[in-house]
């Protein structure tokens, strides 16, 4: 869908263009797109509503100096960079009350398979939160939400020679930082 | 959604944390309601925008100009105190001593005494046992774990290192904030002072700073999510031992390697 086009020739014509861009369109065809991006990054509902929320007002009020060719991509990646923003900043607090406190937080009794699950999902959403920025938004855009290299390119400005190198630093980063979560975890509980 | 799997293969173990994020979804109907809000706050902003264009947004913008600097830096009471005069007090100071003690509904969790010298040297000694020494001029921090007697010696950046200002980020976060602080209405008193509140939002956390009159800080209180709610009491230019910011083992401490499973002395 390409609902906005423009030249990025003069400053005059940007506010025309950005006056074009249909929200509400987009809106309907991908706002529960961008929720599930943000939830699949957070975890959390009611962060993943407020990040929602956040990437269509900031279409608004700061729309795209370029024409966007898959607003899909683009809106999830702007959703999984702030959601991603919102776990380094959360574990900046965790860093200093100790990262098993947030495992303390939630604490409800479940099944123990979920419990697996659940704790994984946290781990990884730890260690994305602990990686390069940049890194961490080639993972989730691909692994997450199962983009292709050239969509995650476009909608992050790189090439695809970019995501390609930054998601192998990524899964090799990941695979570090989990090892260090779950010995980190292991020493916690013995 | 998943299409992809980590190195093409799903045998790869990073797969399964991969597929329990994506098996977490939200439920259909917080999505269809998530959507409702949003079309909502969207109605609501474009009222703001059309409101602007009419002629009064420029007097309200006037006004506001006028009115906010009074606002933030003027408080209702006889106290002339103003934020700059409490933030200064983070960046001039010998030492600082703050007692953190985090709590999730009501139910104390941790506690901990953070050091910092002026040379942003920090220690952080944790109730549960463990005690973190890091020293941003040699890049280093050392992890102690007192109950084991072990030690872990990192280079700041490296695996296991606090990332983002390694373990203060909420000092950065205060000094560097720009943003405007609202003075409350009501004081409270913090060993003895009347101490006045502002409350800011300062690296993504929502935080209210106690100052007493002389603009000198006296607490912190930040909240987060689930009930979270972190509290420091600060107590500047107490003479604190230079041995506190050590990076050498204590007597009787092994080093762990970094990733803690071969002691490489005693």
């Amino acid at each position: 869908m390409h609902l906005h086009s423009m030249s990025d020739a003069s400053p005059p014509m940007l506010r025309e263009s950005a006056a074009g861009i249909d929200v509400d369109a987009l809106v309907t065809a991908h706002g529960r797109d961008v929720f599930r991006a943000a939830f699949r990054v957070s975890g959390d509902g009611a962060q993943a509503e407020d990040i929602q929320q956040t990437v269509f007002i900031r279409l608004l009020e700061k729309p795209p100096r370029q024409a966007v060719d898959n607003w899909k991509s683009y809106l999830c990646a702007m959703a999984i960079r702030a959601a991603i923003d919102e776990l380094r900043r959360s574990q900046r607090w965790q860093r200093l009350t100790g990262s098993w406190l947030a495992n303390r937080v939630s604490s409800d009794p479940q099944p123990a398979a979920a419990l697996d699950d659940q704790l994984r999902a946290q781990s990884l959403r730890m260690a994305l939160g602990r990686i390069p920025r940049r890194q961490a938004e080639c993972f989730a855009l691909r692994f997450f939400d199962g983009l292709e290299l050239a969509e995650i390119a476009e909608a992050l400005s790189i090439t695809p020679n970019a995501v390609s190198v930054s998601l192998n630093r990524a899964v090799e980063a990941i695979r570090q930082r989990l090892a260090a979560i779950e010995s980190s975890a292991q020493e916690t509980q013995s | 959604m998943n299409s992809h799997s980590i190195n093409g293969s799903n045998s790869d173990p990073i797969q399964n944390y991969v597929d329990a994020v994506t098996g977490q979804q939200p439920d259909p109907a917080q999505t269809e309601s998530a959507q409702r809000r949003l079309r909502a706050r969207l109605e609501g902003e474009k009222t703001v925008a059309a409101g602007a264009g009419t002629g009064w947004g420029w007097a309200t913008a006037a006004a506001a100009a006028v009115l906010l600097p009074l606002l933030l830096w003027m408080p209702g009471t006889n106290s002339a105190l103003a934020f700059s005069d409490v933030q200064r007090h983070f960046f001039g100071f010998r030492t600082l001593t703050a007692q953190l003690t985090t709590t999730v509904g009501g139910n104390e969790l941790v506690e901990m005494t953070i050091r910092v010298d002026d040379q942003d040297r920090t220690r952080l000694d944790a109730s549960a046992g463990f005690t973190y020494v890091i020293d941003p001029s040699r890049s280093m921090m050392l992890q102690l774990f007192h109950e084991q007697q072990r030690a872990l010696l990192v280079p700041l950046g490296g695996l296991d290192a606090l990332d983002d200002g390694a373990g203060v980020d909420w000092l950065a976060d205060i000094r560097q904030f720009q943003g405007q602080a609202e003075l409350l209405d009501e004081t409270t008193v913090i060993r003895g002072r009347t101490a006045y509140g502002f409350s800011l939002n300062a690296g993504g956390t929502d935080m209210t700073l106690w100052a007493a009159e002389s603009g000198e800080p006296l607490g912190l209180l930040m909240t987060g999510p689930g009930g979270l709610e972190t509290r420091m009491d600060f107590e500047f230019d107490l003479p604190l031992d230079d041995a506190l910011f050590s990076l050498s083992l204590p007597e009787g401490y092994g080093l762990l390697a970094p990733d803690r499973s071969e002691p490489l002395r005693d």
